[in-house]
């Protein structure tokens, strides 16, 4: 609430109001040229400008790992958390790049093994694997890697999205390659990708 | 409809009663806002939606005095609202005044009929813009409101609290398993202690004779007693310690478990609620369908009293409902067929809940319809690729019946058009499994038909069966298994080359889990047999598995968002020392198992042209390694069978083709070093490619495993999978 004032103070007030309703009324509700002009020169700064945003969106925020001795990155916004994976529970009747469940604070995650997916060399699990948990609204599931490697930035334009090796299934889940050779995967896909969820029929 | 009118009406009322309080709650929060700030047209519009929809609500339930009332004040409110009346202090004041007559009136409290007349005409007469008289006595305000005995809650939160519960009980049952480990722990010194007072009198002679040791030797010794001396108070005071820690841990056990209990019965108490909302509407429905069908059918509700957890009752909803629709649409006949037939023109129609123990209820939907037609429901059967011919001619009526749940006919839509009940009935098995309880149908022709849904009162009350399979270990849902048998391996026979078993002179067929599940072979001891007898939808059947691990409560949770269905599974749940175990599906397996045994033979065909994993044995006597070394090749692709030692391993060899064997050195029975001896000295198995993978690491073992023929010898301690695999890779 503002201050209350007096009577006088309020008729002043009301007074002045009143002027610049008359003053607008008289204009037609025209804006000044001058004003109208800066306004056009804004808006036509903004709509210039390339917006900084959009910089920013050229950048890519990156997880890297490795994976069967090949270097990986995936988008760090689909990543809600790292684990070691200690031990799973593998599962019958699942297609094969399901290696299996953990279990997470409580809630049950599946967890995706690349390596079959992307037809891989199997080596076994490595002593030390870890899980990468990717999460989005409505879908949640685990990847097995070997180690994380950092958090990197990669601009888009320097991937280079056409390999002539990569083919079929593994280029369906790619951004791109970079020049460091790290393989990006496309998180939202992977997460999007409702053949990847199991749904038995009856 | 012969629902108890009265019931319905009581049932409403209590709704009514917690609609109105709220709505008239908000109404004197809106009001007290105009007295103080000048009226918005937002909360304007919000008080005559309030009170329009007090209105409707008091009609629903009869109570003429409040819907009076309302229509008038919406009359006012309506006219504030379209602009026509200015909002004055007066005509707030008689809103005002008309809702303390509401809520005298929402209360019980009679108001005198004239004044109440005399309100609706002054709202009335204010609507239409005459000056407004105040009464001048206002009414009596209505007493404090009580502190509310029911407040709602949002079910997402009742779900978290139900998270919570589910992880202290989890806590609950490791605090236990870690309890009984320590308890186990205590118990390994006792053997210290019994030796070491059977060696005590040589201890005690060997004191006395000290003095007669030659001086170098004496104060050796001396060091040496002390040495053992210190060491044995040492073990009392570790044990003393284990003791200590053993005690501690059982309290923290019991603590938790009441805890636990406590919490998960206050819960399961508040979930509870009164079988009747599980009927709500379906009356009103039944009667709309039986309209449409131009038939006459009576509902008739027993038992609806019962409470049952909440989460039981959302799920039987559609069942339930699939069900009515079902017996109005094709189990009852019109008025004139039943009056051809014999029968009283208007269909019964009887749903029933019944407690069957402390734990479970039965949901009975009854008709006195038609039943089903066995007949055209085989020919179906027969056209749609389930059975053959001769398969539906000998099949008994009660079997035949089953067949509706078959999903394959189900989803057909002409068993639909046909004898009904085949519509979503595959949906109403699955629900009701999915809750861990079984359906049973019965149906004769012309009397109409019984589906018997018997489930469980409350869902944290799911107990299973844990069984080891091939190194895995399993959930069994309880509910399912009817016995648990031990036999002599004998007790299995051979039928048409298909393995089955009588038990209570009916013969079952037999499957081991391992080939249900595809695990890969599973080895038959040579003593006895474990079984588990299962009944699933009516079928019983025998499943064969390693080991049984015991009974218990499980919480059932699902496999996360990516597996939302997977073949077998119900889901998982986390056993007490936090081993993450699938639960099995029943009525999966058994669909399994048959289309199992079907394929048989097209699989041996395609075996021989299509390349076949290699086989692998792994021997091996501890559980954990097993289960390491099996994960780890069938990982790298092999198919992998197991045996606990060396003589099973040489039993299994002798059985089937093997391409190479991994053994442990020290094994029970047969070690590794005779087992290989064994193999290169027998014709057959002579040149088997044999991995040695020992913890025993010296050279002259190296030497001696190389001496018995085996073909790579790697040391668990430096145990790395690549140089097994390498070395697997290599030899095959």
């Amino acid at each position: 609430m503002s201050e209350p004032l007096n009577d006088a103070a309020r008729w002043t007030q009301l007074h002045e109001r009143l002027a610049e309703f008359e003053r607008r009324l008289s204009e037609g509700f025209a804006i000044a040229p001058d004003e109208s002009a800066a306004r056009l020169r804004e808006r036509t700064r903004q709509w210039a400008g390339t917006p900084q945003a959009e910089d920013r969106q050229g950048e890519l925020e990156v997880l890297t790992f490795s994976l069967s001795n090949e270097l990986y990155a995936i988008g760090s916004e689909h990543v809600a958390q790292v684990l070691p994976l200690s031990q799973y529970t593998p599962l019958p009747s699942t297609p094969g790049y399901v290696l299996g469940i953990v279990n997470v604070r409580g809630r049950i995650v599946s967890v995706v093994d690349l390596r079959v997916l992307f037809e891989l060399p199997i080596v076994g699990l490595s002593e030390r694997s870890f899980l990468l948990v990717l999460q989005s609204a409505d879908m949640e599931f685990g990847l097995l890697i070997d180690r994380v490697l950092g958090v990197a930035q990669i601009r888009r334009e320097a991937l280079q999205s056409s390999l002539a090796n990569l083919s079929g299934v593994r280029a369906k889940y790619l951004l791109g390659v970079t020049r460091e050779q790290w393989t990006v995967l496309d998180g939202a896909r992977l997460l999007g990708d409702s053949s990847l969820c199991v749904m038995a029929e009856d | 409809m012969s629902l108890d009118r009265e019931t319905l009406r009581q049932h409403l009322m209590a709704s009514f009663r917690v609609e109105a309080d709220e709505r008239l709650g908000v109404l004197a929060d809106g009001l007290a806002n105009w007295r103080e700030a000048t009226a918005s047209d937002a909360s304007i519009e919000s008080l005559f939606r309030e009170v329009h929809s007090l209105k409707g609500a008091a009609r629903a339930v009869g109570l003429a005095q409040i819907a009076q009332l309302c229509h008038a004040w919406e009359s006012l409110l309506g006219a504030v609202r379209a602009g026509t009346l200015e909002l004055t202090p007066e005509r707030v004041e008689l809103c005002r005044y008309a809702l303390r007559v509401v809520q005298q009136l929402h209360t019980g409290q009679a108001a005198e009929v004239h004044e109440q007349q005399r309100l609706i005409d002054d709202l009335e007469a204010a609507a239409c813009g005459a000056p407004v008289n105040l009464p001048e006595r206002p009414a009596p305000l209505p007493p404090a409101p009580q502190e509310p005995g029911t407040v709602r809650v949002a079910t997402r939160r009742l779900d978290a609290l139900l998270f919570q519960s589910e992880t202290l009980l989890q806590h609950k049952l490791e605090a236990q398993a870690h309890a009984r480990r320590l308890g186990e722990h205590v118990l390994t010194f006792d053997p210290q202690r019994g030796r070491r007072l059977l060696a005590g009198g040589s201890l005690k002679r060997l004191r006395e004779s000290v003095q007669a040791l030659p001086e170098a030797n004496r104060d050796a010794f001396r060091a040496l007693l002390d040495y053992l001396d210190w060491s044995q108070a040492q073990m009392d005071r570790l044990h003393f310690a284990a003791s200590h820690l053993e005690k501690a841990g059982k309290h923290l056990a019991q603590g938790l478990a009441q805890l636990s209990e406590t919490l998960a019965g206050e819960l399961q108490s508040a979930l509870l609620l009164a079988g009747s909302s599980l009927l709500e509407g379906l009356p009103a429905m039944v009667q709309d369908l039986a309209s449409q069908a131009g038939k006459r059918v009576a509902l008739q509700v027993r038992g609806a009293s019962l409470q049952v957890d909440k989460r039981i009752l959302d799920e039987l909803r559609t069942p339930l409902t699939h069900l009515l629709r079902n017996a109005v649409d094709h189990g009852l006949e019109t008025s004139g067929q039943r009056a051809a037939g014999g029968k009283s023109e208007v269909g019964q129609l009887q749903v029933e809940l019944l407690q069957e123990s402390a734990d479970r209820f039965e949901l009975r939907v009854r008709d006195d319809g038609r039943g089903l037609a066995i007949a055209q429901l085989k020919s179906k059967a027969v056209a749609a690729g389930l059975l053959t011919e001769e398969q539906a001619e000998a099949l008994a009526d009660a079997e035949a019946g089953k067949l509706i749940f078959a999903s394959g006919l189900s989803t057909s839509a002409l068993i639909t058009d046909l004898s009904g009940r085949g519509l979503g009935m595959a949906i109403v098995q699955e629900a009701v499994e999915r809750i861990g309880g079984r359906i049973e149908l019965e149906t004769s022709p012309g009397q109409g038909t019984c589906i018997h849904l018997h489930l469980p009162l409350s869902l944290s009350t799911f107990r299973a069966v844990i069984v080891r399979n091939a190194e895995r270990i399993f959930a069994v849902p309880a509910l399912a298994v009817e016995r648990c048998l031990r036999l002599p391996a004998g007790a299995v026979k051979n039928l048409e080359n298909r393995p089955s078993l009588v038990v209570q002179e009916q013969v079952l067929p037999v499957w081991s889990l391992a080939d249900v599940l595809g695990l890969g072979d599973q080895l038959r001891g040579e003593g006895h047999l474990t079984l588990l007898l299962l009944k699933v939808r009516g079928e019983r059947f025998v499943l064969l598995v390693e080991e049984l691990l015991g009974d218990q409560e499980i919480t059932v949770k699902s496999l996360g968002r990516q597996l939302l269905r997977v073949r077998n599974l119900l889901g998982a749940t986390v056993l007490g020392d936090g081993q993450l175990v699938p639960i099995l599906h029943p009525g999966d397996l058994y669909r399994s198992a048959l289309a199992a045994t079907a394929s048989v033979f097209a699989e041996t065909t395609q075996d021989s042209q299509a390349q076949r994993a290699q086989r692998l044995l792994i021997a091996e006597d501890s559980f954990t390694s097993r289960g390491l070394l099996k994960a780890i090749l069938e990982g790298a692709g092999y198919q992998v069978a197991t045996a606990n030692d060396g003589l099973e391993a040489w039993n299994a060899l002798k059985q089937g083709p093997f391409d190479l064997l991994v053994s442990d050195v020290e094994m029970p029975r047969m070690d590794g070093f005779s087992l290989t001896s064994r193999i290169r000295a027998d014709r057959e198995l002579a040149t088997l490619p044999v991995v040695l993978v020992t913890a025993l690491h010296s050279a002259e073992d190296r030497a001696r495993g190389l001496e018995a023929g085996a073909n790579a010898y790697l040391v668990k301690s430096g145990f790395e999978q690549d140089s097994l695999l390498d070395a697997i890779r290599r030899l095959i």
